[in-house]
């Protein structure tokens, strides 16, 4: 073995993952080469400094700016359900009246424009979910559990697709931003697991942000039952 | 008084463990997510300053971290050590910043082929390395280099990890960790660090 081998094999003999034979061989030359055994020792030193390395302090600005930017997005149920009350403090007459008015002119529009609506369903909905089309297409690359909550995704986002007409601007509003961050966090997930297919954590990750989207559904599809 | 409030805030954060606050973040305790942030930030900072070499990108990445951790806390079940899912989620989302910039890893970085060490090339000893050297040092490595270097030798994520998060061979990923310690040798010796 000459040097050039040995040190192409140090970093293998210092992680100890060498075979029986390569580890004696570069141990032989390097009891006979003080040269290379000055580079073992070199690497060795870097690779144990580099388990202890320091911590670096973090301005005190960063968590006044983190604290900034979440507390305005976060809605939780209480609000929702707050949001609610308040549409039936204007009397249930009125809230009756106008959700019949609402449904039927939603009624009359699914009528006159079932073709387009159809046509765009097939193509794409940015943030309400995923269109037909896709769906079939990913569930045939799907893992069982990936496909099973894609179906409730699918099953819920309909069922608050026909009650987010009755809501009022606000709530839906609160509804697309919140869906929004959560298709978001979908599809970097994503991104992650076609990138690393047999990477169990990116893996993880999508399935969480699967459920926490269909929570987000959940609990607006029961907001109005 | 203050002082004893500051105390028994940082005894309570002391005793509470990492599950217990995400529990509390996820029912809207913002007070518990600071807790998590002081606990955790300068360790995920940390890494996102050695993997990016850059104090304002580092920034940056770290409140995406925490932002995005706030809104997946309620997602966290507990199966996976609290800190091994946050470090994974820093660790995600540098590389998806590398990916956006077009960073290849499977690519032969700026250094080239693998140094042959030839002996004129290698000083005789590096016998005193400190770890701000170090730090500097790393700072210099190719993006590629860097980050197997850091997932490996500083994080200690396994070959197998590091070649499935950066989506490269395991033999890619040892050869660039070993390109990296070489690297990191000259970088020290030539600047004169060590004598």
């Amino acid at each position: 073995m000459n040097c050039s081998d040995c040190q192409e094999l140090l970093s293998g003999f210092i992680d100890n993952e060498l075979s029986v034979v390569d580890r004696e061989n570069v141990r032989t030359h390097l009891s006979k080469c003080s040269h290379c055994e000055s580079v073992y020792q070199d690497l060795s030193q870097i690779v144990c400094l580099s388990r202890n390395l320091p911590e670096v302090g973090v301005g005190s600005h960063l968590w006044a700016e983190i604290e900034r930017k979440i507390t305005p997005q976060r809605v939780t149920l209480w609000d929702l359900v707050w949001s609610y009350r308040l549409n039936l403090s204007i009397g249930l007459p009125q809230v009756l009246v106008a959700a019949m008015v609402f449904m039927g002119l939603g009624l009359v529009a699914t009528f006159a424009y079932r073709p387009y609506i159809s046509s765009q369903n097939l193509l794409s909905s940015a943030s309400s979910g995923r269109n037909i089309l896709t769906t079939t297409a990913l569930m045939n690359v799907m893992k069982p559990e990936e496909a099973e909550i894609q179906n409730s995704i699918d099953r819920l986002t309909k069922t608050v697709q026909q009650k987010q007409g009755r809501w009022d601007p606000s709530l839906q509003s609160v509804f697309q931003r919140n869906l929004g961050i959560v298709d978001r966090s979908i599809q970097e997930s994503q991104q992650l697991v076609r990138n690393n297919p047999d990477d169990h954590i990116a893996y993880e990750m999508m399935m969480l942000a699967y459920k926490e989207k269909l929570r987000l559904l959940e609990q607006f599809a029961n907001l109005q039952k | 008084m203050l002082p004893q409030r500051v105390e028994v805030d940082a005894k309570t954060s002391q005793l509470t463990s990492d599950q217990d606050l995400a529990r509390r973040v996820a029912e809207g305790d913002l007070g518990a997510f600071e807790m998590l942030y002081n606990r955790h930030s300068r360790r995920v900072y940390s890494l996102c300053l050695r993997m990016t070499s850059n104090q304002a990108e580092a920034e940056d990445l770290t409140q995406e971290v925490f932002i995005q951790l706030y809104r997946r806390i309620s997602s966290y079940r507990g199966e996976a050590a609290f800190t091994t899912w946050l470090h994974r989620l820093t660790v995600n989302q540098v590389l998806m910043r590398f990916r956006k910039r077009n960073v290849r890893f499977e690519a032969t970085t700026e250094d080239g082929e693998l140094p042959v060490v030839a002996e004129h090339d290698i000083p005789k000893s590096m016998p005193i390395v400190d770890q701000i050297a170090l730090d500097r040092a790393v700072s210099q490595l190719p993006t590629g280099y860097r980050t197997v270097f850091i997932l490996h030798d500083v994080e200690g994520y396994e070959h197998e990890e590091v070649a499935r998060m950066l989506g490269i061979t395991v033999g890619t990923s040892k050869s660039q960790l070993h390109k990296a310690r070489l690297k990191l040798r000259k970088i020290l010796t030539s600047k004169g660090v060590v004598s």
